[in-house]
């Protein structure tokens, strides 16, 4: 897994002047342009911002019609452009489900054997992405018999398991309960390190934890692009307290819905 | 210890990679359970040859299909759901390698175990040696297993419910049981609605038409599921075509329905005389030979005239046309069928006695034979004739009186005596019960 990073250049993620919109709808993202860079950036928004559609073009479930959205060198709007981002993508899904009758090596194995990587190839990978997850000791494991958070790790280790240059992670801790989420965050922060990792959440605890870089988007565009800490600067200059806590959460919900409105 | 059991797990799921291998091992156990218990009965039989064979492995193949079917449609329905981890849409593989990779698993498991089922009526066969088998046929039956096997597939991909299964049993069930509802679909399922046998076979067209509508099923189903697990849908103009030429080869054969069967013309005979008689069979039914004659003899012999046995009895495999059957029959051969399974004891001395007693019919009762003593007299003479048949029948296995009919308690020699007196009355069905000699 890591020979990936010593060998090849850290892919970018890269949007410029992306417009969709749906048919007969509202235009959803309106000339976005945003480079995520190596490293794990968090995607905010309130509801309704974009986010799902932004990940959905991303990760090819829809086409890509107005400006450029490129994974690596790979541009989305072509048809080779598409397959050569599949390739380099992995995803996991907010909402996912595993196969209870295969085991956890299995089902990684699956999913490798499914984003490209040859039948021989695929149990090695599918150990490998497992020890990234800590879910090594799991691997004869029936997926059936897993806790919500060993799911999640599994269902990252499945999107990991054919070495992809960016990872792609829809909600990666919602629904956990505080130490399984602890595990996580620990497991994404650990990827991020040789990797281009993009979160979409809205638990600002992960994107304090976790992210190197957050982008916030609002009416169809990347309102604020930056680091953590200025965004906490943002934050007091609300007035809503220094530490985040109960208090920097509610100071963060008004931040996120003054950018939706400014926009 | 680790890489070890992932080495030797790798090399073990080969065979069923990427399924769970109940999957697979359940419907192929089935299979192999049905096919044996279809086929068991037939290892005893007699006069089994490789152009019957041929046709079993299609006619046999239309249970096990349907288990095929079903368990295809419960692998598409549990392994390509869209929020299942490993069938996601955008990853390269769901659109064509796994659906083929489920496919190829499920069918070839299914169509081993069934092919593992037919192996000991196989071995039987083989025994006999008879004919050759029939290739296209053979070809035709497993090239249909496979696009039926497909067809339940699409149906899990479609319906991915616990509807899946039985929708896709109910509808293989009904592909594989068309022909027995009108001959115009045996070109396009597994089974012809008469197995052919030495000496017949199926129509030239049949066969090679079977096999071409069975790959472009399979080719417009694989081309279906493509579609279906495509990111975004999308039916290309392709998939329109080979929709339509299915839709047109399925409508083709109910416009100009195909013979069925035709006679392959191709035995050489093997011949011997008893009595006068020729016996002449299939060289495929060279065993067959010494039975017949053995249970023809004793029939012509009680009849006793010579004149009125067949100067030929001769096995059916040997007919080149329907016609030389008509002819021949005329210029004094008796057929014979020797079919895969037949009984001889039942199946020489009935017809041997047919050739020498006429048919009640020419009675003028309606084929009504009785010796009700208020019955009219047409069918109380035609209960002679009846009686007659059926004495002359049990002279295969007897020497001794019979114990009912008109014949009861009469001496073979008698009623000999009594025919050769009475031959021309006989054939005129003039006789009647009360003028029987040994009855007076």
């Amino acid at each position: 897994m890591s020979s990936r990073v010593e060998t090849d250049e850290p892919m970018r993620v890269t949007a410029e002047d992306l417009n969709f919109g749906y048919r007969r709808g509202r235009r959803v993202l309106d000339g976005l342009s945003w480079t995520v860079d190596p490293g794990v950036t968090g995607l905010l928004g309130p509801n309704g911002s974009g986010k799902t559609t932004l990940l959905s073009l991303l990760v090819t479930l829809l086409p890509v019609r107005g400006g450029r959205l490129l994974v690596g060198d790979h541009d989305l709007a072509t048809a080779g452009g598409r397959e050569g981002a599949r390739r380099a993508l992995g995803f996991v899904p907010q909402h996912f489900s595993l196969a209870g009758e295969l085991t956890v090596a299995d089902t990684v194995a699956y999913a490798a054997w499914a984003h490209g990587l040859s039948r021989r190839e695929c149990g090695a990978a599918a150990l490998r992405a497992l020890e990234l997850v800590d879910l090594a000791d799991l691997a004869r494991h029936r997926t059936r018999t897993l806790s919500g958070g060993q799911r999640q790790r599994v269902g990252i280790a499945a999107a990991l398991a054919h070495d992809p240059g960016v990872l792609v992670l829809d909600e990666p801790t919602a629904g956990l309960d505080p130490g399984q989420r602890l595990r996580v965050r620990e497991v994404v922060a650990r990827l991020g390190r040789d990797r281009t990792v993009l979160v979409s959440t809205h638990l600002i605890e992960d994107v304090a934890h976790l992210c190197s870089r957050i982008g916030v988007l609002a009416g169809g565009r990347i309102e604020f692009h930056g680091t953590f800490p200025q965004l906490e600067a943002m934050i007091e200059d609300t007035s809503a307290g220094s530490a985040y806590g109960s208090g920097f959460e509610r100071a963060y919900d008004r931040l996120i819905t003054r950018i939706g409105e400014r926009a | 210890m680790t890489s070890t059991c992932s080495r030797t797990r790798t090399r073990a799921s080969v065979l069923f990679w990427p399924l769970p291998p109940v999957f697979v091992l359940v419907p192929a156990a089935l299979i192999l359970v049905l096919t044996l218990a279809d086929t068991w009965s037939q290892l005893s039989w007699r006069a089994l040859d490789w152009v019957y064979l041929s046709a079993e492995v299609g006619t046999r193949a239309r249970l096990p299909v349907v288990v095929a079917a079903g368990a295809a449609a419960l692998v598409g329905a549990r392994f390509t759901r869209p929020g299942l981890v490993f069938a996601q849409r955008w990853q390269p593989r769901v659109e064509r390698d796994v659906p083929w990779r489920h496919c190829a698993v499920v069918t070839g498991w299914c169509l081993t175990a069934y092919l593992v089922g037919l192996f000991p009526l196989t071995l039987a066969v083989a025994a006999y040696g008879a004919g050759v088998p029939d290739l296209t046929a053979i070809a035709g039956a497993l090239t249909g297993f496979a696009a039926l096997t497909l067809f339940g597939y699409l149906c899990g991909v479609t319906l991915r419910g616990p509807l899946a299964v039985p929708v896709a049993v109910g509808l293989v069930f009904l592909l594989a049981s068309l022909p027995l509802v009108s001959d115009a679909w045996s070109a396009l399922s597994l089974q012809p609605p008469v197995s052919p046998s030495l000496g017949t076979r199926e129509s030239t067209a049949v066969g090679p038409y079977r096999i071409g509508f069975f790959l472009l099923l399979a080719v417009a189903l694989a081309w279906t599921v493509a579609a279906l697990l495509r990111t975004p849908r999308r039916f290309s103009a392709g998939y329109g075509l080979a929709v339509a030429a299915v839709a047109v080869a399925v409508v083709l054969p109910h416009l100009r329905p195909f013979p069925l069967l035709a006679h392959a013309g191709n035995g050489t005979e093997v011949c011997s005389e008893r009595a006068g008689v020729r016996y002449c069979v299939h060289e495929g039914h060279r065993d067959e030979l010494t039975t017949i004659a053995d249970l023809a003899t004793p029939v012509f012999a009680a009849y006793g005239l010579a004149d009125a046995a067949p100067d030929e009895v001769r096995d059916l495999s040997l007919a080149e046309s329907d016609g030389e059957i008509v002819r021949k029959s005329r210029k004094g051969t008796l057929w014979v069928g020797v079919p895969p399974g037949w009984e001889p004891e039942q199946e020489v001395p009935s017809p041997a006695a047919e050739w020498l007693v006429p048919d009640v019919f020419r009675c003028g009762s309606g084929g009504v034979a009785s010796l009700a003593a208020d019955a009219p007299p047409e069918a109380r003479r035609a209960a002679v004739l009846a009686d007659l048949r059926a004495w002359l029948i049990t002279r295969a296995h007897e020497d001794g009186p019979v114990d009912d009919g008109v014949f009861a308690g009469a001496a073979p020699e008698r009623v000999r005596e009594w025919i050769r007196r009475n031959p021309e009355r006989l054939s005129t069905c003039d006789v009647n019960p009360g003028e029987l000699p040994w009855r007076t």
